[in-house]
């Protein structure tokens, strides 16, 4: 039987992709600006961190049972 | 398995097999669309038909994890430009998706019209703070001739952002709006039980779709005919 999947899996789905973006973004931004600046790779690792904080919520709405 | 027992689209649940299956193709498709897009140096993007299709097919997160994937995988084959971008498919996947699974907005051609404006402009409010904060106010795109435009007629370069964004977006968001339509009328019609699209299936829906991008067309020949020409080299 085909497994199925809900609005709760999609929604997981969903903030892993903004995790994602925001893990990646530092990265790009990195690539298309001249950013020497201290502030500006603390604030990059803290959208890292950020980013891998929000995939781990959303794996874990894979998990949640109510 | 019984019939009865066959998960159907207009349940919250939809097989899983239609999520592995049309979430790569649908980032695929933005990817094509987007380097057809830049190739032939079209005044709009392209980089959403796919996002559309999902978002409306399988709901407005699916198609969010679309639209991050488009724009973060496609920056392997276009450079890094793109990726700030992805929180915009992200606006227009959560407004498709909402718009027509949960308000009907896509009940009729009036309605799915309408959404595909407000997605536009959903889109270019979300757009023209990233083209002004990460990029200046210039990203190499078509539209940028518009953007000074607007600038040197005295607006703000965020308005003048905006204003432009909205215009390309138009045209943008009203053809990947029906082009999306006419892909959902291709697929099996099982994908798309218990959803209210414009039309019935078959010739009358590609009618409307056509018409749409008819409509889309005629508004990128609008752009091109406001634009001013670019200064010579």
């Amino acid at each position: 039987m085909d497994r199925t999947v809900g609005p709760r899996e999609g929604l997981g789905a969903g903030i892993i992709a903004i995790g994602v973006l925001a893990i990646s973004m530092p990265f790009a931004v990195d690539a298309l600006t001249d950013t020497a600046d201290q502030a500006a790779a603390i604030l990059a690792g803290m959208s890292i961190l950020l980013g891998l904080f929000v995939v781990i919520a959303g794996l874990a709405s894979f998990r949640i049972r109510d | 398995m019984t019939a009865a027992s066959v998960p159907q689209a207009t349940s919250a649940r939809i097989p899983l097999s239609y999520v592995v299956a049309l979430v790569p193709v649908g980032a695929a498709l933005n990817v094509v669309g987007g380097t057809i897009n830049t190739a032939l140096q079209l005044p709009t993007f392209l980089d959403m038909i796919g996002t559309a299709v999902v978002a409306i097919l399988l709901g407005p997160w699916w198609g969010a994890l679309v639209g991050v994937m488009g724009n973060v995988g496609g920056a392997f084959f276009t450079g890094p430009v793109g990726i700030p971008f992805a929180l915009v498919n992200v606006a227009g996947a959560l407004v498709w998706g909402y718009g027509v699974r949960s308000f009907g907005m896509g009940a009729t051609p009036t309605r799915f019209f309408i959404l595909n404006v407000i997605v536009a402009l959903v889109t270019s409010a979300i757009a023209a703070p990233i083209v002004v904060f990460v990029f200046g106010g210039a990203t190499g795109h078509s539209s940028d001739a518009l953007t000074a435009a607007f600038a040197q007629a005295g607006q703000a370069l965020l308005a003048a952002t905006f204003a432009s964004s909205v215009i390309v977006s138009l045209a943008d968001k009203i053809i990947s709006g029906f082009l999306a339509l006419a892909i959902i009328d291709a697929l099996p019609a099982e994908m798309s039980r218990g959803l209210r699209l414009p039309g019935p299936t078959g010739t009358g829906r590609l009618v409307i779709a056509v018409v749409g991008v008819v409509v889309g067309a005629a508004l990128i020949a609008f752009y091109l005919f406001i634009t001013p020409p670019a200064p010579p080299a």
